[in-house]
């Protein structure tokens, strides 16, 4: 089985884990089983479908929205639940890692404006978020002002420049998940990096980590 | 602390975006060095956030690494409500297609590489007991199917093409969405069908003792006599004890009845302590202590939850209408869309019984047709306002107008389904839409209003935390 590699999360270097994610992290043969499952209404492919690509689903939500909380099992439901349903519009079965993440994209886009929408309609200000609680005490603050950060950037430049640094998506496999060009990423990728340096400076957090290495 | 060594592709790739960013902004040479030093720092900081976030995911209940092939990540803090939610949303659309997820129930999270991580899928045989597994809490379990060695994992089975199933875990639950029961046939030829809208747990699955909890909803069970193997069937503090019987049983807390078709079983947990035997041809109900039994009408039916699947099913092949059906049944409603529009919508939604006009309903909606979902949800509720399908029917006009933006027509909807199914299993997802819908139309009392109402029916519910602290005046004016 060709589960591990990309989604265990055993002990060495995270980045070469992540390396591995984008295409396709299982073979591309038991895509095809499965997607053929799917579309035949096999009973187990479902839950396959969970089991498989369920913790790569999972790992974007939480990049994107940076809380592991009901929100998150919420959009996780949601996304494989649409797979699952428009799984006759996958044309190619292989492309099927790819696509999920597409859709988890799209699904917590229309969270994140949701989200935003609530916030505009709360005349006393931002609801209140939860503080990271996956991050370790010494990194609580920082994860908690990133996500500030990202919290104050548009959606559509927010998705991109999370999923690039902090799931390590190059430039054509984050303009494929967003339904973008990669022209289009790009821009915004540097339009979301000032953003975040400008605002970043506005947090103590964040300081030290914006001080140059060896200073 | 000295970095992880970042992976080469990961560094050009950097690298390389890098230097287009800083050429397209037009920043100079010594800006760029100066940029490419600050960045060095915030890539840490993206790593390690992205390696906390990992961990946090893999404590949650995230996959056994490596030697677990069918494992599922669970939700980070599932509750009953967000597991019925799943249901709902993993649940076929079609009533042939009864699915399940297999959610790691509490007892077995934090136990990253445990058994209970893995997920067992259904609607197929459960072979015998492979002699592996055991549970964290001690108990063992019948390795039914997808052996772990074989090194297949594409959901085909053990790998010699016979057993669909892949692999399975008890303590976790089975679910089914408000259109779909699920059969679990088991290899003894056992038969348990989960009814549409109901949750429940398979704790435990040895040749000895089968332990199935009944969360909410209804089941049909069809149990094999074996002297050998002991059957309970547990909702919520009551235990029916199964020998060789056909029966049925519906929880809904405080409510419980159990019909019994063939054979016997005896309920325990009653108040009075001692077990109520139940033969063939009567049913018990108990409702908040107090015990009725009665004989069952020749109306009853044999297996009432199955009747919806089946009455799809084998509605009617070869008409004309089947062919819309069949395309629904296999997941194809696109073309299931374009095949009954061709027999005409109007028509449709003015003959097909209840049933069907839910499908039809539901194929409009994943195919992306809006007004003719709508039509034929209209319909029903139209037509069949007493039957309990009309709630569905109305949640579903509930749940389009809330996606398409108009929280003021959600609202009467979910307000309706309240009224008229107030026990219906999606009563609590329609509260929780109610307050959003009405924090959409900055109507705050009624936020509040639903949230009082979402409290009460689910404390603990997935909406709970926002719900008390809307009625606390942190979340809105």
């Amino acid at each position: 089985m060709t589960e591990a590699g990309p989604e265990a999360h055993t002990d060495g270097p995270h980045a070469v884990q992540r390396g591995s994610r984008e295409p396709g992290h299982v073979d591309g043969r038991e895509d095809l089983e499965l997607v053929g499952g799917l579309r035949a209404g096999a009973a187990w492919a479902p839950a396959m479908l969970v089991v498989r690509h369920g913790p790569r689903v999972r790992r974007v939500l939480l990049r994107l929205l940076g809380r592991q909380d009901d929100e998150l099992s919420d959009l996780f439901q949601e996304v494989m639940t649409a797979a699952w349903k428009s799984i006759a519009q996958l044309e190619d079965p292989t492309a099927l890692p790819a696509w999920l993440t597409r859709i988890t994209v799209f699904t917590a886009r229309t969270r994140l404006r949701a989200r935003q929408r609530r916030r505009w309609l709360s005349f006393l200000g931002e609801l209140p978020e939860v503080a990271a609680p996956w991050a370790s005490p010494e990194l609580r603050e920082a994860a908690q002002a990133v996500y500030d950060i990202f919290d104050r950037m548009p959606v559509d430049e927010r998705i991109p420049f999370a999923l690039h640094v902090l799931d390590g998506l190059e430039l054509e496999a984050t303009a494929s998940a967003c339904g973008m060009s990669v022209a289009t990423v790009r821009r915004r990728l540097t339009r979301g990096e000032r953003r975040f340096h400008k605002l970043a400076r506005c947090y103590e957090a964040l300081v030290p980590w914006l001080e140059a290495r060896g200073r | 602390m000295s970095p992880p060594t970042r992976a080469p592709w990961l560094r050009l790739a950097r690298s390389r975006w890098s230097e287009r960013t800083r050429a397209r902004a037009g920043e100079d040479h010594r800006e760029g060095h100066r940029e490419d030093h600050r960045e060095g720092r915030l890539e840490d900081l993206w790593r390690r956030l992205a390696r906390e976030q990992d961990a946090a995911l893999a404590r949650g209940g995230a996959p056994a690494p490596a030697s677990s092939s069918a494992a599922w990540a669970a939700p980070p803090s599932p509750s009953s409500g967000s597991r019925r939610k799943l249901a709902a949303l993993l649940g076929a659309a079609t009533a042939a297609a009864a699915v399940v997820a297999l959610v790691p129930h509490e007892r077995g999270r934090g136990r990253p590489g445990a058994p209970a991580a893995a997920v067992a899928m259904v609607g197929a045989t459960v072979p015998g007991n492979d002699g592996r597994g055991r549970n964290g809490d001690g108990s063992s379990d019948l390795g039914h199917g997808h052996p772990e060695g074989n090194g297949n994992a594409s959901g085909n089975g053990n790998g010699n093409g016979e057993q669909p199933v892949a692999a399975r875990v008890p303590d976790q639950a089975l679910l089914t969405d408000a259109h779909s029961d699920l059969p679990l046939q088991f290899a003894d030829g056992s038969t348990v069908t989960l009814g549409s809208g109901s949750a429940g747990r398979m704790r435990r699955l040895t040749d000895a003792r089968v332990d199935l909890f009944l969360d909410h909803g209804h089941l049909d069970a069809h149990v094999v006599h074996a002297e050998s193997t002991l059957w309970l069937v547990h909702a919520g503090p009551f235990r029916v004890r199964v020998t060789g019987t056909r029966f049925a049983v519906r929880w809904s807390a405080p409510t419980l009845q159990v019909e019994v078709y063939e054979g016997a079983v005896s309920i325990e947990g009653a108040s009075s302590g001692s077990a109520v035997p139940l033969r063939a041809g009567h049913r018990l109900t108990i409702d908040d202590d107090v015990l009725r039994t009665e004989v069952l009408g020749p109306e009853a039916p044999r297996r009432p939850s199955m009747v919806a699947a089946a009455s799809v099913a084998a509605a009617s092949p070869g008409t004309p209408e089947a062919d819309w059906q069949s395309l629904a049944r296999r997941g194809a409603f696109g073309s299931a869309y374009a095949a009954a529009a061709r027999h005409g919508w109007r028509s449709l939604c003015g003959h097909l019984d209840a049933q069907r006009l839910l499908l039809l309903g539901d194929v409009a909606r994943y195919a992306g047709a809006g007004d003719d979902a709508r039509r034929a949800f209209e319909s029903l509720v139209a037509r069949f306002p007493d039957d309990s399908l009309a709630g569905d029917a109305v949640f579903s006009l509930g749940r389009m107008a809330f996606d398409a933006n108009q929280p003021a027509d959600a609202s009467r909807w979910f307000e309706r389904y309240l009224a008229d199914w107030p026990r219906a299993p999606l009563a609590e997802q329609a509260l929780g839409r109610l307050i959003e819908c009405a924090l959409r139309t900055d109507d705050v009392q009624a936020a509040r209003d639903a949230a009082r109402g979402y409290l009460r029916r689910a404390p603990n519910g997935p909406r709970a935390r926002f719900a008390r602290e809307l009625l606390q005046g942190s979340s809105v004016p």
